[in-house]
């Protein structure tokens, strides 16, 4: 082995030595370990990494155990203040000496950075107490104010477990979060994650709500008197998602969900229970399982009295589709119904083993039968299909619906939808993506729309 | 130099001291380094390293040899016999018994890795490093990672009333 100078190792060691004598290296009093022990005789070695693998390094554990580790040498106390992602964890425990230690990094090392050196990463774990998490704010607010930063991520815990907590300490919790959020908006305004747990809102003004990958057990709106809108974009709960208390206008449902083997199926009749006027309702299956239950008009009923507007998306292609039916039977004031039928490839898992090792269903048809086969619906006006395939299935189901629905007058037909990332498709997968048949000539058109048997051809439209 | 053996394109890389390894292609392209090279038609001749020494760089090849996507030494690509999930748990229990290595090596295997641009075998040996750290007390680091303290008594005395909070 060569060092630098290409003297022979051994002369390194004697320096070492020399430095014991002088006292200038501090002798290791208790070597706990043998490798410690081996190490007094190894030459100086992590300070001889140049600084860009040393922040490699140190760059994966705990900032504040980082720092410690550039305590040891003169040499490496320099790197703190050139470090691009922060982790700070500060637990229950430690609670005592947060507060010190935020303060060392704030002063020590963002306000002593070049500002040209982006935080590309800031995760903060904090403990949800008044004096502690303001102190967590002002520093991120003010790091965001004078740092370009990346992401960053707050993971707020209470000072309780779940299990602890009453109902007074949910609210309690709740409030704490809106003070401090009130006293440092700039560093939730940077956010680009939040983690919260325990905690419980009442807010009389709200109107929207956007639940963007929740990893909650269950979100419940106990009582928000102005809430219009809510969107649920991918729950991780095996229970309901959702628990709804008094939310007399809620009138817009949007619901996202990739569903996979466990998750459990909805049903909209418990879901809804408390809704009292759901008018527009969007349901999206991302290309896999639905875990929606048609369920029978009388439970629905009472429920969907005042639906107008259903939007489904993203139903699995090539199968049956006469469980939408289910919504018409019980929802007599709906409007306009649109589905989209797509394997969109671009945001399903494809391969096969991942496939089963993350749980995705095969292709199934959803088990229904008709509860009333001759009921009329006097209101549907509008069906929109995308997707549209002249295959069995769609043309089943346009007769279905036109029999039930009498006044319709607009049926629109479009092909598959077109999404732009589908272009970047690995072509391996593009090539198995099935060519769509979407009838391109008017001829073609024509005859479709003669195969329907309809008593007027003029409300069948291709938009495509 | 770049020679044919079974079908497979071989590389010749030669360290410092002298010593010459031939190997795959692919197996060399896993440093995103030599790669490079290797597509900017610099590599025609063997590919001379510097600073990495034959002992380091023969384990740098067979941790690529190791790592190199499965259609290489068994003949028929394994990832059609074996599920992804298996092989990537064996590969972790080769690696792990793949750093075992004294701290002198790590370091220098930290440094190729970098120069070469080998994003697993950097990783793998960081954190390795980095795992020694966490509960650790300071002096316990210190002699873990092998840092000289080249504080003076008095300047140590300073630093830690600066930073008692990590002293805790």
């Amino acid at each position: 082995m060569k060092n630098k100078s290409g003297r022979p190792r051994k002369s390194a060691l004697n320096e070492a030595a020399a430095g014991n004598k002088n006292g200038r290296r501090r002798q290791n009093l208790k070597a706990t370990r043998n490798e410690a022990a081996a190490s007094n005789a190894s030459e100086d070695r992590l300070s001889k990494l140049p600084n860009d693998l040393l922040l490699n390094i140190l760059e994966r554990v705990d900032t504040l155990d980082a720092i410690r580790t550039c305590i040891l040498s003169k040499q490496l106390l320099k790197l703190p203040t050139m470090l691009s992602r922060f982790y700070l964890t500060f637990s229950r425990k430690q609670v005592f000496r947060t507060n010190r230690a935020v303060a060392h990094v704030a002063d020590n090392i963002l306000s002593t950075r070049s500002p040209k050196v982006t935080i590309s990463e800031l995760k903060i774990r904090f403990v949800l107490l008044p004096d502690v998490s303001l102190t967590i704010g002002r520093f991120v607010a003010r790091a965001m104010a004078t740092q370009k930063v990346g992401t960053a991520e707050f993971e707020i815990v209470t000072k309780k477990r779940h299990d602890l907590c009453s109902s007074d300490d949910l609210l309690q919790f709740g409030k704490q979060l809106n003070d401090l959020f009130g006293a440092c908006p700039r560093a939730f305004a940077g956010l680009t994650s939040l983690w919260l747990q325990n905690m419980r809102f009442e807010h009389d003004q709200l109107v929207e709500i956007e639940v963007d990958q929740g990893k909650f057990e269950r979100v419940e709106l106990i009582c928000l008197p102005k809430l219009q809108r809510l969107t649920y974009d991918n729950w991780f709960s095996s229970e309901d998602p959702l628990y709804f208390g008094f939310v007399p206008q809620l009138s817009k449902l949007s619901l996202v969900k990739t569903g996979i083997r466990s998750d459990k199926t909805l049903e909209l009749s418990q879901l809804l229970a408390n809704v009292p006027s759901i008018g527009d309702l969007c349901l999206d299956f991302g290309s896999e399982k639905i875990w929606i239950l048609p369920e029978c008009p009388k439970l629905l009923k009472p429920v969907l009295n005042k639906l107008q507007h259903v939007n489904l998306e993203h139903l699995p292609e090539g199968c049956d589709l006469a469980w939408t039916m289910f919504i018409l039977e019980a929802a007599p004031s709906l409007k306009e119904l649109c589905i989209t039928v797509w394997d969109h490839w671009c945001i399903m898992i494809t391969n096969k083993e991942l496939r089963k090792k993350y749980c995705f269903c095969e292709k199934a048809d959803v088990k229904w039968k008709p509860y009333a086969p001759d009921f009329k619906h006097k209101n549907l006006a509008k069906l929109t299909i995308y997707g549209f395939q002249p295959d069995d299935n769609f043309m089943r189901y346009i007769r279905c619906i036109v029999e039930h629905a009498v006044n319709i007058t607009e049926i629109s037909l479009y092909d598959r939808k077109v999404c732009g990332r589908c272009d970047d498709l690995d072509p391996e997968i593009k090539d198995n993506v099935c060519p769509s048949r979407y009838p391109p000539t008017a001829e073609e058109r024509k005859q479709i729309t003669e195969g329907l048997g309809l008593a007027s051809v003029a409300v069948v439209h291709f938009r495509s | 130099m770049a020679t044919r053996e079974a079908g497979k394109k071989m590389i010749m890389l030669k360290s410092p001291d002298g010593m010459e390894f031939e190997v795959e292609e692919a197996v060399a392209m896993e440093s995103q380094t030599i790669r490079k090279m290797i597509e900017d038609d610099c590599a025609d001749t063997a590919i001379l390293i510097p600073n990495i020494n034959s002992k380091i760089l023969s384990r740098v090849i067979e941790y690529c040899n190791k790592h190199v996507p499965t259609t290489g030494a068994t003949g028929a690509a394994a990832s059609d016999t074996v599920a992804p999930a298996a092989l990537a748990e064996d590969l972790k229990i080769w690696d792990a018994e793949f750093i075992k290595v004294n701290r002198a090596t790590r370091f220098n295997l930290i440094q190729a890795a970098s120069y070469l641009n080998i994003k697993g075998l950097l990783d793998l040996t960081s954190q390795t490093t980095i795992d020694t750290i966490s509960d650790n007390s300071l002096e316990e680091i210190r002699s873990f990672l092998s840092t000289k303290n080249d504080y003076l008594p008095e300047e140590e005395q300073t630093i830690r009333r600066e930073n008692q909070w990590a002293f805790q």
